[in-house]
């Protein structure tokens, strides 16, 4: 059976393959809102985090999270790396000193990486068409799933649809923080790319879970 | 669009460019990072940097040397510095006594100095601090910000920190003065017209003819209220009442006054809002100790001007007084 340790390093390894791969649709639903650089930065961002994995193999769970967030906010720049690059380093942070994690340490990493984001974005709040959209609703749902023991399938499938469901409420909204705020009213009609990455990031684990991921990988054993 | 600019892209990397071939024997520049930092050797001094976006200039490489900041990390224009320009500037300037960042409360800017922060404690790197200026008192949140900005008051307190390190003052000395400055100054300001950024080459922001923006922010974001063009007495007392109100600032007081010009204003006329706000503060007694008239903290090319007031104490006024060695020393 796989460490906890090379499960969180594939599903980083997942995510990042995901995000990059959604490039082009990143930057289609920029040019809409923003200025069309959230796929090149998000590229850039988690193409150094695939650089950066292999080498991570002998940090502790939270240091491993903290090295991609810094990892995140150095390359991809701009407000979105800062609230990306917080949101990992924050659930880092909230691993320290854990070798095991559980379901309640996922639901209190994401929380605290939800919090610190909407503070450091300018206290944003579900519904001003950000990231926070499609993270918070996840958190709550991986809070309720914790508390009712779900296995980790269930837990992020649950994430996954209430991250999703986030982000589809995105595209009737008006935004009020980040640069599609300059837009006003345009910005109506439009989904928020930032609330895409994140509903990607749980779609992302979930397949790498799904497909064996490495949790129960026998040829780990070899 | 008209200016003495070359490609958009290219005007924060000539601008530090000619500060630097201007400045040679105090002023050290990083060109690839867009650190401005000061030449001349210091020891047992705790290092001060500030940094935010370009376009507010002289703010912040222009108050690179010695008695004022150790290092400056520009952005592009009104874009927030990089991580690791502020993580490079800090280990860079830190002489053994840590490092303190002074920064104005715009959100990408404390973004990245606070994770900069925490990288070099991660990484092992000089012990830093960061203090948050907050003191414009137009509007308690904006779209940039939670809460307050950090407008034209921050010079005072990169001014008196500035000073104090020179002294020999440690880090936590430094971090409790710099926050005693910010809670007795405050500032509010109000545009005439917009802003012309380089990239865009159009105004940030619609302005009617006749039309204000009062309690404006660095960047052009809204503030109090837009409302009809007023002569210079009127609009000036709405600036100075709005600043005596929020500390307060009452009979008795001794006070530090700043007419900051936004960048696109005539000296001659900061000096007349200036004169307006020495006859209010006269009339309700506040005594101004000196009055610091000029372009500090502009927004481009911005028409406008920002009134300061920073409640003093005889530690504050020695430490206003204190030599600085700056590029913008006009002689």
């Amino acid at each position: 059976m796989a460490t906890q340790k090379e499960v969180l390093i594939g599903v980083l390894e997942a995510i990042s393959n995901k995000l990059i791969q959604a490039e082009k649709m990143l930057t289609e639903l920029d040019s809409q809102v923003g200025d069309a650089d959230c796929g090149i930065g998000v590229k850039r961002g988690f193409s150094a985090v695939l650089e950066e994995l292999p080498r991570t193999n002998s940090m502790e769970l939270g240091d491993i999270l903290k090295k991609v967030g810094f990892t995140l906010a150095y390359t991809i720049g701009g407000t979105s790396g800062a609230m990306l690059g917080t949101g990992f380093l924050e659930a880092g942070k909230s691993f320290e000193q854990k070798t095991e994690i559980n379901s309640d340490d996922i639901a209190q990493a994401l929380n605290r990486a939800n919090t610190v984001i909407k503070r450091r974005g300018g206290n944003t709040q579900v519904g001003d068409k950000t990231l926070v959209d499609a993270l918070e609703p996840a958190v709550e749902s991986v809070k309720k799933s914790a508390s009712q023991s779900q296995d980790l399938a269930g837990l992020l499938t649950n994430a996954y649809q209430a991250a999703k469901k986030g982000s589809d409420n995105t595209i009737e909204i008006t935004a009020k923080k980040g640069r599609a705020s300059y837009m006003g009213e345009r910005s109506k009609g439009h989904r928020d790319p930032g609330s895409v990455v994140i509903y990607l990031m749980f779609e992302a684990a979930l397949e790498y879970l799904k497909s064996g991921g490495h949790i129960c990988d026998e040829k780990d054993n070899k | 669009m008209k200016k003495i600019i070359n490609k958009p892209e290219d005007v924060v990397h000539e601008m530090l460019k000619g500060l630097q071939d201007s400045r040679p024997e105090t002023i050290g520049l990083i060109p690839e990072k867009r650190i401005v930092y000061r030449k001349d050797p210091y020891l047992n001094k705790v290092a001060i940097i500030s940094g935010s976006g370009s376009g507010h200039e002289p703010d912040q490489a222009f108050y690179v040397g010695r008695g004022m900041l150790d290092a400056a990390c520009a952005g592009p224009v009104f874009a927030a510095p990089t991580l690791d320009a502020i993580v490079d500037a800090a280990r860079m300037v830190d002489k053994g006594m840590g490092v303190l960042f002074l920064v104005k409360n715009y959100t990408g800017d404390r973004a990245y100095f606070e994770m900069a922060s925490e990288m070099l404690e991660f990484e092992g790197g000089p012990s830093v601090d960061t203090v948050i200026i907050n003191d414009d008192v137009a509007v308690k949140d904006s779209t940039f910000t939670a809460g307050r900005r950090g407008v034209a008051g921050a010079i005072f307190v990169y001014k008196i920190v500035g000073a104090k390190s020179e002294e020999g003052a440690n880090l936590g000395e430094l971090k409790g003065l710099a926050y005693r400055v910010n809670d007795n100054v405050r500032t509010m300001g109000f545009a005439l017209k917009p802003c012309t950024t380089p990239e865009k080459g159009s105004p940030t922001f619609d302005l009617g003819p006749q039309e204000i923006e009062v309690g404006v922010g660095l960047h052009g974001e809204p503030g109090r209220e837009r409302t009809t063009y007023k002569r210079a007495n009127t609009i000036i007392k709405t600036l100075t009442d709005a600043v005596l109100e929020d500390l307060p600032f009452s009979g008795g007081d001794e006070v530090a006054l700043m007419v900051n010009g936004l960048g696109g204003t005539p000296i001659g006329e900061l000096y007349i809002a200036a004169g307006i706000t020495h006859d209010i503060l006269k009339n309700k007694h506040i005594r101004v100790h000196k009055t610091y008239v000029n372009n500090y903290c502009t927004s481009l090319d911005m028409e406008g001007c920002s009134v300061s007031l920073l409640r003093l104490n005889e530690d504050f006024k020695r430490l206003l007084a204190y030599p600085v060695d700056i590029p913008i020393s006009y002689f």
